[in-house]
């Protein structure tokens, strides 16, 4: 048995502070060792008592006071029992003020409190601190507030059998907060927590079961808006009353509450997508979605269908997508120009001139010829030696060509009047047709009425829009027309570059898979007229066959040039005609008559009968020149010695011009076309085509010979260089020709005189 | 507008259906028969795509002995048709040696210059022995001759502008020129019955491309504001230019368009009117200068002015007519006239001679008397034939004068009767005119007689009740009033 010594009041009374500090500690040592047999001994054992009440039992109050406080809180009621005495100092106001000073020194002690909540005596002071602390775990700054707002809840709550609405507690919460200066997010935050603590708190009776339940039936006016943590506590209240309240249900109520938990589960889903605050709190609100939704009470049964929960869900949903369809997209209003705004714009639309200002280039006269464009021609009264004309030949003025014209004229008249399908078809355009598919060995042949839309007509009949076409870049206009009108993927190659063209190809066929499915083409000529160069057929053909492209070849200005007999290209290359798929060629160059022909397979000749616009719908050529081309066929093949006439004065006039000053022959030494560049450009198309203007002027006035330079319509898009065109002929004479050549050198002498020096 | 009954246009569609069914039945059963053989084709896509094939395979080839008849004459008012036949159910036709003179109402022979001429001829092989039949050169280079410089002169006086140029092909005089005056960030507003020259030309201009109903200007109007006020597509800037191309004479409806209508809007809405008068120039107005005179339009309001010389003149080819600047720009820059083969001297020399016929110049009347004979004759045959019943596009004074078939049958019918009876017709169907609107063409000449107008129309008009294209009921109380209304008639009968 322990024995407290005994002290004299006196003595205490006596004591030092430090004296008086340690025996209180001392004291309250030994209470709370004793406090057991303390309680224990309340009836039974009045020795006990009385040996506490001998050893602190006199005490003055403020000593006790000072032990008390040094007790544990939780031992206190047990203490109060002790004595009456005791009981009183528990009571009164000073020991409270005293435990307050201990346990929570930063407990402010200011006389000014503001706020609806009242802030009371020591004792629910010190309550309230010891809330703050332990309960709410504000751990770094104890707040009272907290503290009396969470008493204050509390009271409501438990205390009141009819609590006020908890909108009015809550706003009264807040105006606490906020007028004891904390912010509104604070004060929202903090009355949130309070509001938790104290739902967590409450005893499980059937007195909190009302007021959950009255709280969860609130839905909407529960914690109002602006109040954005509301739902939180919402579902707290939900939580408690569906877990640890769940057995005080009856059906009814279950239902109702199920009921009231559903807007608030979807006013839940909208507005976190809009706050994005707590994604962990959707899945907290999801898994109780499920968890109540889920509940076997929760089946109802309307109409004989079972109304799951989430049916309910569906329902709402389908009801708010169905709201939000009927909404009408917002579209601006037209507003279409008034009748007097387009009369305005009518007005103020001021045309451009139908054509550019003419300027001095634009001016210039080509020489009129007084005579026919023979070998040598009358220009000007003067006789002059003419490279100007495509006479290759020597055709024009032939004796057999006239008089088949003639005797044509005296027959049909000189026009066809009319286009072949509508009696414009002539025996003779037949006749010519089987002539000329005849000399060029294939089985049919399409007469044209003019050279230059033959091309033209020809390609889009068989390159429609997304077929591919490779062409040389320095193909005609004619060529090039047909190319855009066609509206076909064209893609360029160098001119007359078999590697470039090889490249392409490659490119093509390789890039595109389907490539394979489309029509295409190779497209060249045979004889360029803009460069003089030869196309190498044979490497071309090595090249179609490969990669299985279809070619297009222009024979315009090698028909009766090029081959032993003036068959042409293939003749040249050595190869068969029927590898090349579409022959087109002019009828106005070596045949010395007008308009053009296509050959190939009888397909590809009687599929342009009606699908080519350039012969369906064109009046057909005049019957006297498919009769004056029937006739220069005949010549031709009846006098091979015309060609080789041909390439011998085409080697004369190649080696002449050789070492012209300034000047260099850029075309195929066998082309009958002599193309003569300019050694050094002046740098533009413009100067270029000025100084080489020039020269050939005074070529033709000094010299008489009548040489012309390659000139370029704006919508020709060939890039290259140009140059002084000579057109030789087989009528040509050794004379004429070396006449030529000398003029030249010493034309070029004078006008390139500047040209080449600096 | 053309209205089509009702029952004809079911029937139509309902041929046409037959033919199409037909067809893709025959081309099932080839498809079988193909599969036996291994392809031919290598690695290359068919060179001919498949649709278009399938209309001239199975609807084309069919009738093709209505078109493309081959003649061995002069295209005058008769003619000699060479006769055909096939072994094949007509897939090709084989030429023989016999011929048969028929009435020709097919060519574009207003004015009779077709034939040998008394004045031209001559003078043609004159210049055919002086010139040569080309020039082997361009325009730019050695192709132009004095005669060129002459026809250049004549045409332009002819037509009543201050220049003139000319090309050796009336197609490519459309589809050469339009890239030349008009480009990206143009408007070409054509009218929806344009030639395909034309089709052409805009499609090669880059220009955006906009049709008005056929010969409607209030519509013309609408579409230019329209256009002028919304501006370039996308972009939405202002036009660079607007050019309205119109005919003067429209081929396959025998209209005369609304000129002096067309060209007031244009003036007010500043647009530039280009007037193709391929087939009215020579052939219309008092002097034979085209719609211009004929409506009494002064040529300085039409911008641009183009022709050709294939119908009425009897040769080949065609011109621009315009103010002195816009011929020098194209001149120097217009493809055709750079790179395409002048036009052959004979060709010339017969244009200028038929327009010294046609103005007088010849020292006869001879060209007053074709250009009067040309009006009576289409005013009195169109009138002939309205009577009987025919359903005949056109104006007044026009030489062309379309009768409408519609069934597809009745192109072949019309077609192979009339030529058993010696007329020669045209017929036209689609591609050319839409499926449903197939005619039957004719073109009336100056040569053509009396007489020769009596049998056709009595021809005509027996193959008409045969095939039934009578759509009209023949009203003899029209006859009467019609007598009254045209003393153009009445000459023919008095002579």
């Amino acid at each position: 048995m322990y024995r407290v010594p005994k002290i004299k009041v006196v003595e205490v009374l006596t004591l030092s502070p430090l004296q008086s500090f340690n025996l209180c500690n001392y004291l309250a040592e030994d209470l709370k060792n004793n406090k057991s047999r303390i309680v224990m001994s309340d009836n039974r054992d009045n020795d006990t008592l009385t040996s506490v009440d001998n050893s602190i039992g006199r005490l003055p109050d403020h000593l006790l006071i000072e032990i008390f406080i040094r007790v544990p809180v939780s031992e206190w009621a047990q203490i109060s029992c002790v004595k009456k005495h005791w009981a009183s100092l528990f009571l009164g106001e000073s020991l409270w003020h005293a435990a307050i000073m201990r346990t929570f020194p930063s407990a402010s002690q200011a006389k000014r409190w503001p706020g609806p909540i009242p802030r009371g005596l020591s004792k629910r002071r010190f309550a309230a601190l010891y809330v703050s602390k332990h309960i709410v775990a504000l751990d770094d700054e104890i707040d009272e507030i907290v503290g009396h707002t969470y008493l204050f809840l509390k009271e409501q709550l438990e205390l009141s059998t009819l609590p006020p609405p908890s909108g009015i507690l809550h706003g009264t919460i807040i105006d606490q907060f906020i007028s004891c200066g904390k912010s509104r997010e604070v004060a929202h935050e903090l009355a949130s927590q309070i509001w938790l603590a104290v739902l967590d708190n409450l005893e499980e009776n059937w007195h909190t079961f009302l007021v959950l339940k009255r709280l969860a039936l609130e839905e909407d006016v529960f914690l109002p808006f602006p109040y954005s943590r509301s739902i939180k506590v919402q579902w707290r209240v939900f939580e408690k009353l569906f877990l640890d309240f769940r057995d005080c249900f009856d059906h009814a109520d279950f239902y109702d509450q199920e009921v009231c938990t559903l807007p608030v589960s979807a006013s839940v889903a909208l507005r976190v997508a809009m706050e994005s605050v707590a994604l962990n709190f959707v899945n907290a609100t999801l898994n109780w979605v499920t968890l109540a939704l889920d509940a076997p009470a929760a089946r109802a049964v309307v109409f004989g269908v079972h109304i799951s929960g989430h049916l309910f869900v569906e329902v709402l949903l389908l009801v708010v997508i169905l709201f939000l369809l009927s909404q009408k997209s917002y579209k601006p209003p037209k507003r279409p120009l008034t009748k007097k705004e387009i009369d305005e714009l009518c007005d103020e639309w001021v045309p451009e001139s139908l054509i550019p200002p003419i300027t001095e280039e634009m001016q210039s006269e080509p020489p009129v010829l007084e005579s026919a464009a023979g070998p040598h021609a009358i220009v000007n009264g003067k006789e002059v030696v003419n490279f100007a004309s495509a006479n290759y030949l020597g055709l024009i003025g032939h004796e057999k060509l006239l008089d088949s014209c003639t005797s044509a004229l005296e027959k049909y008249g000189v026009g066809s009047c009319g286009p072949r399908q509508f009696y414009g078809t002539i025996d003779v355009h037949l006749d010519c047709e089987a002539r000329i598919a005849n000399f060029l060995g294939t089985t049919d042949s399409i007469l044209y009425s003019y050279g230059l839309s033959t091309m033209f007509s020809a390609i889009p009949c068989f390159c429609k829009k997304g077929d591919i076409i490779v062409v040389d870049e320095g193909v005609h206009w004619g060529i090039q027309n047909g190319l855009y009108l066609s509206r076909s993927t064209i893609v360029y190659f160098k001119h007359n570059d078999m590697e470039s063209l090889e490249k392409t190809l490659e490119k093509i066929t390789a890039k595109n898979q389907r490539a394979k499915k489309l029509r295409r083409y190779i497209v060249v000529e045979a004889v360029y007229q803009n460069s003089g160069q030869i196309a190498p057929l044979d490497k071309i053909i090595k090249l179609k066959e490969k990669y299985r492209f279809r070619v297009l070849l222009d024979e315009s200005n090698s028909i009766g040039v090029l081959g032993h007999t003036g068959r042409g290209l293939t003749e040249y290359c050595r190869v068969p005609i029927e590898k090349i798929d579409i022959v087109t060629a002019s009828l106005g160059h070596a045949l010395a008559t007008e308009g053009g022909f296509c050959t190939g397979s009888a397909r590809v000749v009687d599929h342009q009968r009606l699908s080519s616009s350039g012969y369906v719908f064109s009046a057909s050529l005049p019957p006297y020149l498919a009769s004056a081309a029937i006739t220069a066929i005949d010549v031709l093949e009846q006098n091979p010695d015309l060609t080789s006439k041909l390439k011998e004065n085409i080697a004369i006039l190649w080696k002449g011009l050789s070492d012209v000053q300034g000047l260099s022959v850029a075309s195929n030494p066998e082309s009958p076309i002599v193309f003569l560049q300019l050694k050094k450009s002046t740098g533009s198309t413009k100067g270029d085509l000025q100084l080489l203007e020039d020269l050939a002027n005074r070529a033709l006035e000094e010299e008489s010979v009548f040489v012309v330079v390659s000139r370029r319509s704006t919508l020709d898009k060939c890039p290259l260089p140009v140059g002084i065109r000579m057109f030789v002929s087989a009528a040509h004479s050794e004379s004429d020709l070396l006449k030529a050549c000398i003029s030249l050198k010493k034309v070029a002498a004078v006008v390139l005189k500047d040209h080449i020096r600096p | 507008m053309i209205t089509i009954p009702y029952l004809t246009a079911l029937s139509t569609y309902f041929s046409y259906g037959l033919l199409f069914a037909f067809g893709q039945f025959r081309d099932f059963f080839r498809k079988i028969f193909d599969w036996w053989q291994a392809s031919n084709l290598q690695g290359y896509a068919p060179i001919c795509l498949g649709l278009e094939d399938f209309y001239i395979r199975r609807l084309y080839l069919r009738i093709q002995d209505c078109f493309g008849r081959p003649i061995a004459s002069a295209p005058d008012a008769w003619f000699d048709v060479v006769e055909r036949y096939s072994n094949d159910n007509n897939k090709t036709l084989k030429r023989t040696e016999k011929i048969s003179r028929c009435l020709n109402l097919g060519s574009y022979n207003y004015l009779g210059f077709a034939a040998a001429d008394e004045y031209c001829t001559p003078r043609v092989i004159d210049s055919l022995n002086r010139f040569s039949a080309s020039t082997c050169s361009t325009r730019v280079d050695g192709g132009t001759t004095t005669l060129h410089k002459e026809l250049e002169e004549c045409v332009a006086n002819f037509v009543g502008k201050p220049a003139a140029v000319v090309f050796g092909m009336g197609y490519v005089t459309n589809s050469a020129i339009l890239p030349v005056i008009i480009g990206k960030g143009g408007l070409i507003i054509s009218d929806s019955l344009n030639h395909n020259s034309i089709v052409n030309g805009a499609r090669g201009s880059g220009a955006t491309i906009r049709v008005f109903q056929h010969n409607t200007p209030p519509h013309l109007e609408k579409v230019l504001r329209e256009h002028i006020a919304e501006g370039q597509p996308r972009t939405h800037r202002p036009w660079k230019k607007i050019i309205v191309v119109v005919e003067g004479i429209y081929s396959m409806e025998g209209e005369i368009c609304k000129l002096p209508e067309i060209v007031a809007i244009c003036k007010k809405y500043k647009a530039y009117v280009y007037l193709d008068e391929a087939h009215s120039i020579g052939a219309v107005g008092k002097t034979g200068r085209g719609v211009c005179e004929l409506l009494g339009v002064d040529t300085a309001d039409v911008d641009i002015m183009m022709g050709t010389f294939t119908k009425s003149f009897g040769s080949c080819g065609g011109y621009i007519a315009g103010s002195k600047e816009l011929i020098q720009y194209l001149k120097y820059t217009c493809p055709a006239h750079l790179y395409a083969t002048s036009i052959s001297p004979p060709a010339a020399q017969q244009i200028i001679s038929s327009i010294k016929v046609i103005l007088g110049e010849d020292g006869s009347s001879r060209g007053a008397q074709k250009l009067s004979k040309i009006r009576e004759n289409s005013n009195f045959f169109r009138s002939e034939l309205q009577k009987m019943g025919f359903e005949v596009l056109g104006d007044n004074d026009s030489p062309v004068m379309p009768i409408m078939l519609y069934n597809p049958a009745k192109i072949p019918a019309f077609s192979r009767e009339c030529l058993k009876q010696n007329v020669a017709v045209v017929t036209v169907a689609f591609p050319a005119t839409p499926l449903l609107l197939a005619r039957a063409r004719i073109c009336i000449s100056a040569s053509h007689t009396k007489e020769d107008l009596l049998k056709a129309l009595e021809v005509i008009s027996q193959v008409g009740d045969m095939v039934g294209i009578k759509y009209f009921p023949a009203e003899p109380m029209k006859q009467l009033q019609h007598q009254h209304q045209q003393p153009g008639k009445d000459t023919i009968k008095s002579e």
